[in-house]
């Protein structure tokens, strides 16, 4: 067991630059996935409501689409942010 | 210095609080998921224990240090690594008892910190470390996902307003599902690595494995193993005493509300962890679901058990260092193969008292989602009034 303890550097007690961008990045991607998230569910419902008309059906297929690809993309990225990180 | 029998009660502690740290924050990925409905309890609770064994051996870079930038690292020995071990064991399975989500790291923080005033005293410890890793992060965490989870919450419900109950409860369902596989990936590569760093260290400590500057020691696979297989059994356990407060206690989940606060959870932990400022998963998972109930109209946020959970995160550091600090006095009047025997089994009576006590008012999978009326304990518990 060592006797002394070592000098360590200063540790800054808040970094504002990186708070800033934790909240700026996870106010954007948290309300835009669920938001995204959200309009599929009722782009799926259109897609689904066979009273709708064709226009309707045919954007409701493309919001979900839309949506599926936005989910796989922030999983994809939450894959790649687990396994980056020590 | 050698001491094989020591490392080998380092090791079984280390899995021990590994095995608390799964069944403490399995609330954290489950709570919502099984409050609204989603998947039955015991279904969330395996689902999650699978998520985090592949977690644990997703990635591999060990943060191999205990409590960094908290206290003075060359000054770490085995009595003090068990000494923060037993008391982060210890105020593990007190809050667990008493159903309040705290952090299991922080726990150990306090613990190694209160063993390291108790061994070298004050210059062990880095006190702005403290205030930097443990304080300002535990304001900041709760204040950004309250932020997130409620604007997240106001805005899923306004996008899904004309939808039809059925559909809307069943999309927010299968995202509920996903947002909880996230995250217990997420705890279960971010803390199975904690133990696995603390057994790591323990191991080079003891000259058991070899480590340089140049060629650091790499983690053992029986490391890799064991610490997935406890953290995965605790999670399998399933703390349900917690998972009762985090998904009834605070407020009311519908699964509106269950998928935005953990969609929410999962994106500010995994983004905050991505870009350097560690937040703890415990406050960011309260935060979330408090979040909801703040955005919703008509529902209340129980603040009084809110302002239990603070509390409990206001004395975790203290109450765990308390332990750590005598666990280690213990480890120095007894000798170090002697005392951490004797603290060994004083915790484990101590929590053996606390489990027998538990089974006179027991929360389990069955009464887990009874209405909440002011306690942990439901109506059909035993004991509750």
């Amino acid at each position: 067991m060592a006797s002394t303890p070592t000098p360590v550097a200063p540790i800054p007690l808040i970094d504002w630059t990186v708070l800033g961008q934790v909240l700026a990045v996870s106010l954007a991607l948290g309300i835009g996935l669920v938001a995204v998230f959200s309009l599929g569910l009722t782009a799926l419902s259109f897609a689904r409501n066979e009273s709708a008309s064709p226009l309707s059906r045919t954007l409701g297929r493309l919001g979900v689409a839309v949506t599926a690809l936005g989910v796989a993309t922030v999983l994809a990225w939450g894959f790649y942010i687990i396994t980056q990180k020590g | 210095m050698h001491n094989t029998f020591v490392l080998i009660l380092v090791v079984g502690a280390a899995l021990v609080f590994d095995f608390t740290n799964g069944f403490h924050d399995t609330a954290n990925s489950v709570a919502p998921t099984i409050a609204t409905g989603a998947l039955k309890p015991r279904v969330a609770v395996a689902y999650s224990a699978i998520l985090h064994v592949v977690g644990a051996f997703l990635s591999l870079k060990v943060a191999a240090t205990i409590a960094n930038s908290i206290v003075q690292q060359d000054l770490v020995t085995l009595p003090i690594v068990f000494g923060g071990l037993a008391g982060a064991i210890t105020w593990n399975v007190l809050t667990w008892y008493f159903g309040l989500p705290s952090s299991s790291s922080h726990a150990l923080i306090g613990g190694v910190v209160g063993a390291m005033l108790a061994s070298v005293g004050t210059d062990g410890v880095i006190w702005r470390g403290i205030m930097a890793k443990v304080f300002v992060p535990g304001i900041i965490a709760p204040v950004i996902a309250i932020a997130v989870a409620g604007l997240a919450t106001l805005i899923s419900r306004r996008a899904t307003q004309h939808l039809d109950d059925g559909s809307r409860t069943l999309g927010m369902r299968v995202g509920q599902i996903g947002a909880s596989g996230l995250m217990s990936i997420a705890h279960g590569t971010n803390d199975a690595q904690k133990t696995m760093g603390i057994i790591t260290l323990a191991l080079v400590a003891n000259g058991t494995l070899i480590s340089t500057a140049e060629v650091p020691a790499t983690v053992p696979g029986w490391v890799v193993l064991a610490c997935a297989v406890a953290m995965a059994s605790g999670t399998f356990i399933g703390g349900w005493r917690i998972i009762r407060t985090l998904g009834h206690g605070l407020t009311t989940l519908d699964s509106t509300a269950g998928f935005a606060a953990q969609m929410s959870s999962a994106v500010v932990i995994l983004t905050s962890s991505h870009l350097g400022l560690a937040l703890s998963t415990t406050y960011v998972s309260t935060g979330s679901v408090i979040g909801t109930g703040v955005a919703t109209k008509g529902r209340k946020v129980h603040w009084n058990v809110a302002g239990r959970v603070v509390f409990a995160w206001l004395v975790t550091l203290p109450a765990a260092g308390l332990v750590g600090a005598l666990a280690y006095a213990g480890e120095s009047v007894f000798g170090a193969s002697g005392g951490a025997v004797a603290v060994g089994l004083v915790v484990a009576a101590l929590a053996a008292t606390i489990f027998a006590r538990s089974r006179k008012g027991k929360v389990d999978m069955h009464n887990v989602n009874e209405p909440w009326k002011s306690e942990v304990l439901p109506d059909s518990s035993p004991s509750a009034a």
